[in-house]
This record gives C-alpha cells, structure tokens and sequence, in this order.
C-alpha cells in the first residue's frame, strides 16, 4: 500500500517518497543516453524529445513494478525502440509539417561527417537500425543487445554483420568485419 | 577511415550534443502531459458536440440518408491492415489537429487536415472495370447505367480490340464530359472523348486522323476548364473549352515518369513521379500555376521511407494524396493514409485519415468535394472526411 509522503515538482500522483526519488535518479541518470538513442533513431531532437518523455512518463506510471527490475534502463531503451518504430515516422512528418509554420527548436551540431553516418543508420531497416544505434550509440555487447530487444544473440550478430555491411556500402568505407 | 572510426567520432559528438544539461524538470514533462490531455478532452468533447449537431440537423432534413456521420474521436486506433471495410465506417478524426480542427465546418474556412466538402454525394461516376470497361455508375446502388467505351480485356492474353489496348484511366469533368487513356500502342497512349463517340478529342496538336494524341494520366480540373496529360517528357495543358494547348510543361528532368497528373482550377498541375531512391516509391510534387519546368515547384509530399501516391485536387486548390509507408522492411509496404497537401508559402501537410484497411489505387474528388477511392482490393468508395462508404467492387479506377 502506497502512502503519499512527497511528491515531485509538478506532481499530484500519490507516490511514496522514495520510490519519487528513486524514479529521479533514474531519470537524471538516463534521460541523456535515452536522447542519444532516440536521436539516431528518430534524426530530430524534438521526436527524440517526445519520445524519450512519454517514455519516461510511462516508467514513472509504472515505477512500482520497474523499479523491481534488474535493468530499469532495458526496460526503457526496449519502449524507446518500439515508440520510435511506431510513433517516430509520424511524428517526423508531424515536425516537418510544423517546421513550416514555426520555428523548428535547434538541431544537435554534429559534423557533416557525423550527420551522413546518421542518416545511413536510419535508412536501415528497423531492426539493424536499432541494433546499430545500440551498439554504437551506447557501446552495447551483443548480449546487451540480445537481451534488451529481446532476440538471440546469434541474430543479434547477423544484424549487426548485415547492417555493417550496408552502411559500409552505402558509405563506400571499408567495413573490418569484412576482411 | 574505418566504419568503425567513423562510429567513433560520430559518437564523441553525439555525446557532446545531448549531454545531461538538456534534460527538463520531470514536472515540467508531466504538467505538459497534462495540458495535452486536458486540450485532447476539450477537443473531443467539442468534436463530440458537432457530430451530434450534425446527426440531428440530418435526420431533420436528411438531404443523404446513405451516409451518417456515426461519430468522430481523437483517440488513435490500432493500426489495421487486415480488416475488411464495412460498408460504412467512421474514420475518426485525426489526433493531432491544430485548435482550428475543432471549429464547425460551417463556420468559414474548413480547418487544415479535414476535407471541405459541401452538398451530398455526387450521384454518377465513371469506372474502369476489372474487364477493361469504362462505365457509368450509380453511386448510391453502385448500378452500371451505361458500358461508355470497351477496348481490351486485361484479364484476358487475347484482346479484342484492333489495337490491342485497354483502357487504363478515366477522368470526367462537372458536365459529365468523360475523357480515358488507354494502354499501350503507339508508346504512351491515347486520349479520347466519350462525347465525341470515342474519337480522340480533338486538341490542338493534334494530326486530324492520325492515329492518335499521345498523352497519359488524364486530370481535368474540378472546374472542368481544364485538362493535363503527360506525353514523352512534357506535361500539357490544354482549355477544354477551345481545345487549344495553354501551357506546356517540361517534366524531363523528374526522376522517372510522371505516372499521375492532377489539375487545379488555378492552372496549378500536381503529379507523381519515382522519388528516385527506390522504384518502388514515389513523392508528389506541386507546380504552380505558371510553372514551365520542374523548378517552378510549389510543395512536395513524400519522404525516404515511403510513398506519396495518387494526387488530386480539391475545390479549394489543397491537394489530397495517399502517402504510404514502408513498414521497416526494404521493399514492404506498410498502411497507407490519406493527407492533405496546402500548397503555397505556407504549405502545409496533415493526416486526413488513420491508417486504411485497404491500399489505394486511385483517388479522384468531385466538384463539391468528395472523394471517390478505388483500392487495389478492386473496391470503390466514396468517403467525405468521415464517412467511407462501399460504392462497388470489381474495378480498378473511378472518378466523378
């Protein structure tokens, strides 16, 4: 049974103390990291934004239960990779559509360099883009990765070795897996 | 360098960008949410008034009976691409619309996002059937009133028309007027005139006798004022009125051919051409009116992971498409939807629809608005922002 001892700024929701506290450590432990991912996933601050807070708006609905888990971190990073997959496209659209009649808030300034590798990653398919972003973005192991998005590591592998092997073609750069 | 040198900078900088300085106040996150749900609440509700203001002011003076507006919401429904229309559904109204949306579509300028239909539902269309017939239709029993033009059957390995042809597309003006193209000798196609018993029409440039006018993906504008055909690598635009050719337009540098044209009553010509990364999709691109070549460009629908498909124009000059995505996997498609495109210096574009049941295949819109579907499921459909409503099944494009 849950007892209302404090709340967060802006909050009303009934959460005990140190469970609020414990949901802002992780917030400000992972909020960044969940940006970086959602970024190159999704190739606009403002969808990562979006994305990255209604994921952290459900952890904190559901604070009670992931908070018990092992890697509270997993759990988002596995919501995250859904919501982009099934909110980003629309939401790009959305901020492409509103970029014409409003300033569009800043874009990270990455290198030319940086941007078109970026872009390779979210031409991919879903799946190799999700395995690439996690692997690059975060320095992910393959068993992180196998255990997070929640598929084998032998296919984490393959994706890996097919989604190195596109982006170095679609880059024209050599790929060491390669050789 | 290495893919894996470039992942390595890439990720200093990408660490640099997003470091923990950007993070908001979580209240600030959670107040926000709130405010949307509160705006979402209102909008529905709102949304929730009209429809039973309409329902009412129908059943009192029910100017259509074959179509009622059930009810709208803002709540998103979970993708379907399996379930069969009915033969009357309610697409609810899009979840992100602008405060606009929730205005009454008497009270002045339709809201951004939503069709602006006036009257009831145009009683005629003209259809291609699956056998390669052009008819004309009942709308409200989907009844073939007449077979207008028959070439080819493309079901069929044998044709009985001299030519070989068979008839691809139909457009068909306010007055009835109905022009087709067919498919494929000489190279492109011809245009021809129900009116004029199936003569090809008698535009300026065109050889009298001759054995045909080359032209493609015929669009007449709401108006009727107006034709559009594409042949070899210009689009013409011709007055109905006079036959005479006002405008030609050098499309030769698109990415491929212009596969389908749309004509505006302002003389803007909208079309569809490959987006020239993948053959498979395709991106609409808006000339204006005084356009020459394809640098006059007014907007441009269409992205790299999917399709902008199917122009046509509406009465007020917004352009109504089908932009359909890829659903993660190279080459598989993913739903489709129907936007609105607003050309101009603020060009907007919005969901008119969620996610479809069915893919589309043709779209074409009646001088009042309303929209007539083919779906490549073969089935015709009238839809007026709301309502979808089964007209027939067996064909492969309709216009009214």
């Amino acid at each position: 049974m849950m007892t209302a001892v404090g709340t967060l700024p802006g909050q009303t929701d009934e959460v005990p103390m140190t469970v609020a506290a414990d949901f802002d450590a992780f917030y400000t432990r992972e909020y960044a990291a969940l940006m970086r991912l959602g970024y190159v996933l999704c190739g606009s601050r403002g969808v990562a934004e979006e994305l990255v807070q209604e994921t952290m708006l459900r952890a904190f609905r559901h604070w009670s239960r992931i908070a018990d888990y092992e890697r509270p971190g997993a759990w988002a990073r596995r919501v995250l990779c859904n919501l982009a997959t099934s909110r980003g496209r629309r939401l790009t659209a959305e901020a492409r559509a509103l970029s014409r009649m409003r300033e569009r808030p800043p874009e990270p300034a990455l290198s030319a360099e940086s941007m078109e590798l970026w872009n390779a990653v979210r031409a991919l398919p879903a799946r190799q883009a999700q395995v690439i972003a996690l692997a690059y973005a975060e320095d992910r192991s393959v068993a992180d990765i196998a255990a997070l998005l929640g598929i084998a590591e032998g296919t984490v592998k393959a994706v890996l070795h097919r989604a190195r092997g596109n982006l170095a073609k679609a880059l024209q750069l050599d790929d060491e897996d390669e050789e | 360098m290495s893919l894996d040198d470039r992942f390595r900078e890439a990720r200093g900088e990408l660490d640099h960008a997003f470091g923990d300085d950007s993070r908001p106040d979580f209240g600030r996150v959670r107040a926000r949410q709130r405010r949307r749900r509160a705006a979402a609440g209102g909008a529905g509700a709102l949304a929730l008034l009209v429809v039973v203001a309409v329902t009412l002011t129908r059943i009192g003076g029910d100017d259509n009976p074959r179509v009622s507006a059930i009810g709208t919401t803002t709540e998103a429904p979970e993708p379907s691409t399996t379930v069969a229309p009915s033969t009357t559904t309610t697409v609810p109204a899009p979840a992100t619309t602008t405060p606009n949306s929730t205005t009454p579509a008497t009270a002045g300028k339709p809201p951004a996002g939503h069709l602006s239909v006036s009257g009831s539902e145009p009683p005629m269309a003209v259809a291609v059937r699956d056998d390669g017939t052009l008819v004309r239709l009942r709308t409200d029993t989907g009844a073939v009133v007449a077979a207008i033009a028959k070439e080819g059957d493309p079901t069929t390995t044998t044709t009985s028309a001299p030519a070989g042809n068979v008839i691809t597309d139909a457009a068909m003006g306010p007055d009835g007027r109905v022009l087709y193209t067919d498919c494929c000798e000489p190279a492109v196609g011809n245009v021809f005139d129900v009116r004029t018993n199936s003569q090809q029409m008698p535009l300026e440039g065109t050889a009298a006798g001759s054995a045909s006018m080359p032209g493609m993906a015929p669009a007449v504008s709401p108006n009727g004022k107006y034709l559009a055909v594409f042949a070899d690598t210009n689009i013409d635009v011709y007055s109905l009125a006079t036959g005479k050719r006002i405008r030609t337009i050098d499309a030769s540098t698109a990415k491929g051919l212009v596969s389908r044209l749309a004509m505006s009553d302002d003389g803007a010509v909208a079309l569809q051409v490959p987006n020239g990364a993948a053959s498979a999709q395709s991106v609409v691109i808006v000339l204006s009116p005084v356009a020459r070549n394809m640098s006059d460009e007014w907007a441009r629908a269409g992205w790299e992971f999917g399709s902008a498909a199917h122009p046509a124009f509406m009465p007020d000059a917004r352009v109504v498409y089908a932009d359909q995505s890829e659903d993660g996997r190279t080459g598989q498609k993913g739903p489709t939807r129907l936007h609105l495109l607003q050309p101009g210096a603020a060009t907007i574009d919005q969901d008119v629809t969620y996610d479809l049941p069915f893919d589309v295949a043709d779209i074409g819109v009646s001088d009042n608005g309303w929209l007539i579907v083919t779906g490549t499921d073969h089935v015709v459909r009238s839809f007026d922002g709301t309502t979808w409503r089964e007209i027939a099944r067996g064909y492969s494009a309709a216009d009214w």
